[in-house]
Parts: structure tokens; sequence; C-alpha cells
């Protein structure tokens, strides 16, 4: 038992270590960080301008009004600003094994799958989250969403779970390149998913797209059966509203999941690099 | 014995040269994974565009003057002339300069804008073979065939797409001569990657825009991108005045040519500078 205590003070000092470093390299470029700054809030601020101009001159969409397609951008945006703090290497680990990056992380007598999920934190992805904050609370405000007690724990377990989900659909996509060497492709398929399923209604697709977003790659639950639970809207969804929530529950098996395929991958990685 | 011998000292010898062959056979297949990927991707964004529309048409006629099946063939040709609009000149300069190599370019018997003007078709072909006609199957076969307005449209939207790209890769290029002078892309490749998406008309086209943006949109080259040969391809611009459209596009052509050609020789003197 303390020896396993020791284990996990070992890996929670490693990985704080290594936030550390990665923030202090950061801030070695501040133009870099500004001209983010200034850009990736811009363009999600005018994407969910786009959206309100698509409601206003047309209809609300699949039923959606605007302030509720607010909440439901926001609270997608939040997990994805999230993730692209914690978990953006997962966008990098192609090139790592293109390059040979994990030799160094194989040398150490530190578990591979932590290594590769606690290497980096992303201070640039913060720039991410101030757009999902504005737009979500702008939407709360418009739909006048309640902050009880069970709403913001909710919320806040909605936010965890999802970001485990993006995270873990980054990993499982690029980790194809540990038998192809080139994943590039992969994430932006996976990222173009994302961003469609995400930041609409999923109630717009077909049923047949709906049912393999729910269960087959159940995206599904990082916003749009989150709201629908959270904002009781019922229409054009075959889920019950119990199983909407159940996002952290989904987080952690896709988590797991991406741990394991992880580590079949790390079996044919051959460090083409040197 | 003795071929044994032979056979054995043989083996080893070649062992590397069969590996690097299996790696460049992997990487050509992975090449191939890269071409199926990369449709996937256009689809994708195909399926999502085409059923955003949908559902904002649900039930209504015509929004601003444009019917649901005049917006769709707009909304899947958008998508098509975006898989084969290749810029790659950005990244291009941006990274010969941070690594120096522009000198190496610079001493080639070649003009360097032709060069990478050359790469960029290149590879727009092989896109339109690759992408462009792939998308505009995977819509004729579930969702609609993209017909033109009538042949005078069909007929006017071709030089008016040549004229996007042109403006399209100008834009690139005088984006990517920034490089010279701040030796890092990243943020201004995205400005003008968000600008492009949402004045050119690539995603909503101005029409249904504010009145305002419609006024200040009319004053940048953007929208002459995408939606100047969409809106004349579905008949939403008339033949009658698709030559005045087209007329803007070859006037910020030049303007573009001009802006091109003044930065490459302030970029080409700095470079000389930095040299030594």
């Amino acid at each position: 038992m303390s020896d396993f205590l020791n284990s996990c003070k070992h890996y929670a000092s490693v990985g704080s270590f290594q936030g550390r470093m990665a923030l202090q390299r950061q801030l070695e470029y501040p133009l870099f960080l500004v001209s983010w700054l200034i850009m990736i809030p811009l363009k999600y601020l005018i994407g969910v301008w786009m959206l309100k101009i698509l409601v206003d001159q047309f209809q609300p969409l699949a039923g959606w009004t605007f302030p509720q397609l607010a909440f439901l951008y926001g609270l997608g945006m939040l997990s994805h600003g999230l993730m692209v703090v914690v978990s953006i290497q997962s966008w990098f680990l192609d090139h790592m094994v293109i390059q040979g990056g994990f030799d160094r992380m194989l040398l150490r007598p530190l578990n591979v799958f932590f290594q590769f999920t606690f290497m980096y934190l992303n201070l640039i992805g913060c720039v991410d989250l101030i757009p999902a904050v504005i737009i979500f609370v702008t939407g709360c405000s418009l739909t006048g969403f309640d902050w009880t007690f069970g709403n913001s724990v909710g919320v806040l377990s909605v936010v965890l779970g999802a970001t485990l989900i993006r995270s873990s659909f980054y990993t499982l996509t690029a980790c194809v390149a540990f038998w192809t060497k080139r994943a590039t492709h992969m994430r932006a398929i996976g990222h173009d998913l994302m961003e469609r399923s995400t930041l609409y209604p999923l109630s717009i697709y077909p049923k047949a797209f709906q049912w393999i977003l729910t269960f087959v790659i159940p995206l599904g639950f990082i916003s749009f059966y989150p709201s629908t639970a959270l904002l009781n809207i019922n229409h054009g969804t075959a889920l019950p509203l119990e199983i909407a929530m159940w996002t952290p529950i989904i987080g952690i098996a896709m988590f797991g999941l991406s741990q394991i395929v992880f580590n079949r991958g790390l079996r044919a990685y051959e460090s083409a690099g040197s | 014995m003795a071929d044994r011998l032979h056979f054995t000292a043989f083996w080893p010898r070649i062992l590397p040269y069969v590996y690097v062959m299996r790696l460049k056979l992997l990487v050509s297949l992975a090449y191939r994974f890269d071409v199926i990927t990369t449709l996937v991707t256009n689809v994708i964004l195909l399926v999502g565009t085409v059923f955003l529309w949908r559902t904002a048409y649900r039930d209504l006629g015509t929004v601003a003057a444009v019917n649901e099946s005049q917006m769709i063939t707009y909304a899947v040709l958008a998508v098509a002339l975006r898989s084969f609009f290749t810029c790659n000149v950005e990244s291009t300069l941006n990274d010969r300069i941070r690594e120096g190599n522009i000198a190496m370019d610079l001493i080639k018997p070649v003009h360097l804008i032709g060069l990478w003007l050359s790469e960029d078709i290149g590879s727009a072909c092989s896109a339109v073979t690759l992408r462009t006609v792939p998308i505009l199957l995977v819509s004729c076969l579930f969702f609609t065939i993209p017909a033109p307005a009538d042949l005078p449209s069909f007929l006017l939207f071709l030089p008016a797409v040549l004229l996007s790209y042109a403006l399209l890769w100008m834009l690139s290029v005088l984006t990517g001569l920034m490089t010279f002078w701040t030796m890092e892309l990243g943020g201004l490749q995205n400005v003008k990657g968000v600008l492009v998406d949402i004045l050119s008309g690539a995603l909503v086209p101005m029409w249904f825009f504010p009145g305002w943006f419609q006024n200040i949109a009319k004053l940048l080259p953007f929208q002459h991108i995408y939606q100047t040969p969409l809106a004349i391809y579905i008949g939403r611009i008339s033949p009658g005045n698709a030559l005045d459209a087209i007329g803007l596009q070859v006037v910020w052509s030049l303007i573009l040519i001009l802006a091109t050609r003044g930065l490459w020789m302030q970029a080409c003197r700095r470079t000389m500078v930095q040299g030594g």
C-alpha cells in the first residue's frame, strides 16, 4: 500500500514539473501568444454570430432558438478549450512516431502513456477558453439557465467528461500513426467531425448519423445530449434524458480504450527517427 | 559451400536496403492513406454544410432571393472549390525563410514566385482528381446534382473561378512574404484564414449578413474569391451583371499583382541586407 502511495506521489511530482517546464517554455514567445489571443476568440465569436444570422434570416435551427444554440456552442467550446490546454500533444503523436520522439520516454522508468498524457501544458490553449466562457455565459443568461447546485455539478461533470472524450478521441485517431506513420489528416477528420457534431445540434442530421454519433463514436455526449438535458429540450432526440448526462462515464471509458490502443501501438513503434 | 558463405554475407548487406524499400513502400501507402483521409474530411464538411442549409430552409421558400436548391448547389461547390484551391506557398515561404533555405532559392535561375505558383498549380491539378471530382460525385449520389442556372452562367463561371484562385493565391503570397519581416507566420496565417472564411462567402454568403457588414465587405477583395463565381453559377448574379463582377475581380487581381511585386522587391532587398 505504501509502495502504491509512493509511486502515486512520484508520478504527481513528475507531472507537475513537466507542467511547469511547459509553461516556462511558452512564456519565451509573447508575440505568438498575443496573435492567438486575438484570432481564436474572434474566430469562434464570429462562428456563433453566423448561427445568429442563420436563425434571424431563416428560423430556429431544428427547433433550437439562438439562446439554446449559444448554450450548446458554449458548452461544446468549454471542453474544447480545456482539451487544447491539457491534451494538445495528442495532435502531435504522429510527428513523435516519425521523429522517434518516444525513444526518450521508453528509456525512463515511468509509464509511457502517463508521460505522454502529462507531457505538455499548452498555455496558448487558454485563449480558446476565452470565447468559450463568453459564449457559454451569454447562452446561460439568454436561456435563463438556473444555476442550482445540481445543475452546476452537472455542467462541471459534463465539461470534464467531454474533455476526456475529446482527448481520447484525438489520441485514438492519432494512434493510427504507429502503424501508418502518418496521421495528420486523421487529426483533421477528428477535428472536423467534432466541430460539426458539438457546435450544432445533432438533430439537424438524419437519424442514421445521429445514431453513429451516439453509439459508435459517442461525440453527441460532448455537448448535444447534455444540452438537451440541462435545458430540457425534448424534440428530435432518441435518447432518454437520464442517459443524456452520462458524459463522464463515456469519457472514462474512452480514456481507458485510448490507453489500450496506445499501448498496443507502442509495440508497433520502431523509432523511425533515429 | 562457397555459395552458402556468399549468400550469408550477402543477406545482411542487403538488409538495410530492404528496410528502406519497405519504408518507402509504407510512405507511399501512407500517402494513399492521406488521399482517403483528406477525402473523408471534405465529405464531412460537405455533409455538415448541406444538412445545415437544409435545416435552415426547412419549409421556407426563398430567402434573400435564393431558394434551397440554389443554396445547396452553392454550398456543395464552395466545398469543391476549397478542395482544389491549393495555396501551400504560405507554408513554403515560412519554412524556407525560417530555415534560411531562401538564400539558396534566390540563387536558382528561376523566378521564385513563378516556381511556387507552378508547384501549387501542380498540387491543385492532382487535387481536382483526388478530391474535387469525388466530392462532386458524392453530392450527385446523395444530395443534389449541382447544376448551373443556365449555360451562359456556367460559361461565365469558368473565368471567374480562375480569377478567384488568382486572388486567393496572391493573398497567400502576400501573407507568406510577411515572414521576411516577422520570421514566423503562425498568427498572421490564421488572420488571413479567418478573414477569408468570413468575408469570402465560403461558409455563409454575404447576402444573409446585415447591411452594414455587406457594405464593408464590398470594399474588400475577399468576397470575389468564393462568392462571385458561385453567385454567377447559381444565377444570383445574372449573366448581364456577371461581366461587371468579373471586371471587379480583374481590378482586384491587378491591385494584388502590383502589391505582390512591390513587397517581393522589398523582401529581396531585405534578404540581401540580412545576408550581409
